[in-house]
């Protein structure tokens, strides 16, 4: 364990919610503990009901604990100074109806004391990045569900925040908004910042965590890392590009050879609806068919643009996704994710804080591979046919 | 500049609401009807009066009532639709939030103000504009100039009880077998109306001190002497003469004039700034009841006489009233926001709204425990003792509407439309009672509860 101060520390929290005349009526979190280091992607997991949003909100100092230690930063959650580093997104986003998005942004903007001109350019790359920059002056009232989302994920971003909380981030998104989102929370990692998700959606938490607590009756059922959580070590699954039969024929004998009479399953992987979905749209879009509410794929900062999957989406993609996934769902997250984005430091002032000497290139090294050797011995074998 | 940001939200809320259209509403459908209302008075000065009192109390009334809602609406929505989750996980002090919302809350207010006092000066100049020469001096000097009014010296009601009932006893005129508490009671009725009262033939004399001298009175405005008289029976408006004399302290006579008053009307009757002294010094008036049908005329203690000098102009005074209308609804403000950081908004602005309403009978309600108090001291009640409920009831008002701060004393309304002036003193006197002192409590004691509410909980 870390000596450092981490993020998030919880320490046997617990919370009763009282009725009116103080008796105890619903116990809401028994005892649960987190630490969350600096750079984590942590996922809150559970049903409703769990204690996941009860948890986010000591932890934002909304709920106060009934018994239990609550640091952030080494600091209470409702000291300023710790408010000061975070950035919120509640399970719905209520924001002001009168507001429109840019005043929304330098509104919240002017509670973190930035000045006017970083305020003015965080607007416009967030607004870009949430695809509202044509909507921007529409008042929040007359948005889409969707839309109001967008803009509740550019106002938590305001503050180039240190540690994110983002309750059910996707809730009301579609999955072209829901893959953005993903996209960003692994940029965000990238650049070293803290995120605590919490979320019912396991596919996205899956995506994107590093690590995961399971929630239930307002106790961690279950904790760790997503590859130790969910790798099944006693199957081996490969997958390479369409193989003719022969070649399917040698492999299986290859492994009968090796192996013995173990048994063999042979079949085509399908693509996740989600990857296809965003194949599908991507093409509309690229054809310019005509659409209403948020707008995609406008003129963003280079810092925004790169790791957005959607354009770069190829066969080639699926297939390293597909390679990875059984092994270590994590790798498809590297491969959608963004190389390291050539930051323009100028525009973005604080938000493009000094990137830390983050732990990618080392632990890229210890993830799990593929096993290059078959493949490579697949491809000879085909060649040779 | 947290506080100024929550406050420019504030503001944006207030004029996105349409507050805007409703004052203008307010403008389009209130002044005419103001106007239209003055056609059947045949006195300028009535007219005046009338718009004057009719504006500001509008004002008043939509401003508070405004400020109830608002101040209210503005807290108690945000914590039910849950924006205050936004707002509170942002680096700002709770206190912060109740502060930037009562800057934005006074920001609308000033601007409606202004707004709406504006055209209601325009109107009495408008209105005045279409006065002849005379008429409008009369009524600038009248009406439209600030004055501060001197009270009679007052008479020293214990020492005069004290010297009757010596008499009395010395005379032998107090029976043995008469309770002494009876005639305690008898003798102070009869000092009392003694006191204001002036039998045919007599004559009245008041003493007035604290008057500026005449270098200190701006030339071409007078000196007011107004008083207003009452016979035995008040509900008759009859003439009565009386013969009145104006004396400087070496008993220098000024003036005199014969002058006939109706009775239950203000009368007023000037004097010359030059009538003054040139050293101030106290001053004297004297009235001799000299009217043929020998009824007795009542001076009452109150509002019987004063003698009002010309202290600032008009526009000052109006700005001044429009301050005091303005603290106000600062106050109404505060305790606005404060019923709702832990009240929904129904209950929030009806406690709001219902302490409105006591804050501006609580002078009347105090007067009323008063008098409860002399009910208590009738015959009937002497000889049994106080009534302990009733003692009790009557101590229960007058804390209660202690509490609460007293309206009446700050409304500028019958100033202004009195020619009186509303003093820098007045409006200091307001802001450190109303927002200093009870607004400070109020304000400090809702800022606790909230720092000390789990917002999320407030909300569920």
């Amino acid at each position: 364990m870390s000596n450092e101060i981490p993020v998030i520390e919880v320490i046997e929290l617990s919370k009763v919610f009282d009725d009116f005349w103080g008796r105890p009526r619903v116990s809401a979190l028994s005892g649960i503990s987190l630490r969350i280091e600096e750079g984590q992607v942590y996922g809150l997991l559970g049903p409703n009901g769990s204690g996941k949003t009860t948890t986010i909100k000591i932890l934002l100092g909304l709920l106060y604990p009934t018994r239990g230690t609550v640091q952030v930063f080494g600091r209470s959650p409702r000291d300023v100074r710790t408010k000061a580093r975070i950035g919120y997104l509640p399970e719905e986003s209520y924001l002001y109806p009168f507001l429109n998005a840019e005043e929304t942004l330098d509104f919240y903007g002017r509670l973190f004391k930035l000045s006017r001109h970083q305020r003015k350019e965080r607007a416009d790359s967030l607004l870009d990045l949430v695809g509202l920059n044509i909507e921007r002056r529409r008042p929040i009232r007359e948005y889409s569900k969707g839309m109001v989302r967008r803009i509740g994920i550019a106002q938590a971003l305001i503050n180039d925040p240190d540690l994110i909380i983002l309750d059910e981030p996707t809730s009301g998104l579609d999955p072209i908004g829901s893959r953005e989102v993903k996209d960003l929370i692994l940029r965000l990692k990238q650049r070293g910042k803290t995120i605590l998700l919490c979320s019912h959606l396991l596919g996205d938490v899956e995506d994107v965590c590093d690590q995961i607590a399971i929630l239930y009756g307002g106790k961690v059922r279950k904790s760790g890392t997503v590859p130790e959580l969910l790798t099944r070590r006693n199957v081996t699954q490969i997958s390479a590009e369409r193989l003719n039969d022969g070649t399917t024929e040698k492999v299986l004998n290859l492994i009968r050879d090796e192996e013995g009479n173990k048994p063999i399953t042979v079949d085509h992987p399908t693509m996740k609806l989600e990857s296809f979905f965003l194949e599908v749209v991507y093409q509309a879009q690229q054809e310019e068919t005509a659409t209403s509410g948020a707008r995609m794929g406008g003129h963003k900062e280079s810092f925004l643009t790169e790791g957005t999957l959607a354009p770069e989406l190829s066969a080639r993609d699926v297939l390293a996704n597909l390679l990875t996934r059984p092994e270590d769902p994590e790798e498809e997250a590297e491969e959608s994710a963004p190389q390291e984005p050539e930051v323009n430091r100028a525009l973005l002032g604080d938000l493009s804080a000094p990137e830390k000497e983050t732990p990618e290139e080392s632990d890229k090294e210890k993830e799990p591979k593929p096993d290059q050797s078959v493949l490579d011995r697949l491809v000879r074998s085909d060649d040779d046919k | 500049m947290n506080l100024w940001a929550i406050a420019r939200n504030t503001i944006l809320q207030a004029f996105r609401m349409r507050v805007l259209a409703f004052v203008g509403m307010f403008v389009l459908i209130g002044f005419p009807v103001i106007i239209a209302s003055l056609k059947s008075s045949g006195n300028p000065r009535a007219e005046l009066q009338v718009v004057l009192t009719y504006s500001l109390e509008l004002i008043n009334v939509v401003l508070s009532l405004l400020t109830v809602f608002l101040a209210t609406w503005t807290l108690c929505t945000e914590i039910q639709d849950r924006q205050i989750f936004s707002l509170d996980t942002k680096p700002v002090f709770r206190w912060q939030i109740l502060g930037g919302k009562f800057l934005g809350l006074v920001i609308v207010n000033l601007i409606l103000l202004i707004g709406m006092a504006a055209p209601t000066y325009g109107l009495i100049r408008w209105q005045l504009s279409k006065l002849s020469e005379d008429e409008r001096s009369e009524i600038e000097d009248k009406l439209l100039y600030g004055r501060r009014s001197v009270l009679p010296t007052p008479i020293d009601l214990n020492a005069e009880f004290e010297k009757e009932m010596r008499r009395r006893f010395e005379e032998g005129l107090i029976q043995g077998d008469t309770p002494l508490a009876r005639v305690h009671e008898e003798v102070r009725n009869m000092v009392w109306q003694r006191s204001q009262t002036v039998q045919y033939g007599y004559t009245k004399a008041w003493e007035f001190r604290g008057l500026p001298d005449k270098e200190k009175i701006k030339e071409g405005r007078s000196v007011i002497v107004r008083f207003k008289i009452f016979t035995p029976n008040p509900t008759l408006k009859i003439q009565k003469t009386g013969s009145w004399r104006f004396k400087l302290q070496d008993g220098d006579l000024v003036g005199q004039t014969r002058m006939i008053a109706t009775t239950g009307v203000t009368q007023e009757i000037l004097l010359h700034r030059n009538a003054m002294q040139k050293k101030g010094g106290k001053f004297y008036v004297e009235y001799k009841n000299v009217d043929r049908s020998r009824t007795l005329i009542i001076f009452p203690i109150s509002d019987g006489i004063e003698i009002l000098y010309p202290t600032m102009p008009f526009e000052l005074s109006f700005v001044n009233g429009c301050c005091l209308i303005l603290i106000r609804v600062g106050f109404l403000a505060i305790l606005g926001l404060a019923c709702s950081t832990f009240l929904t908004f129904p209950m929030a602005i009806t406690v709001t709204l219902v302490t409105w309403v006591l804050c501006m009978i609580s002078n009347y309600m105090i007067e009323i425990s008063g008098l409860m108090l002399m009910y208590n001291i009738n015959e009937a009640r002497i000889a049994e003792g106080p009534d302990w409920l009733d003692e009790s009831l009557r101590m229960y008002i007058r804390v209660l509407f202690s509490a609460v701060p007293d309206f009446s004393t700050y409304n500028p309304v019958p100033f202004l439309t009195d020619g009186r002036e509303v003093s820098y003193s007045m409006v200091g006197k307001a802001f450190f009672n109303l927002l200093l002192l009870r607004g400070g409590v109020v304000a400090l004691l809702s800022g606790i509860i909230f720092q000390m509410r789990e917002l999320a909980k407030l909300a569920r």
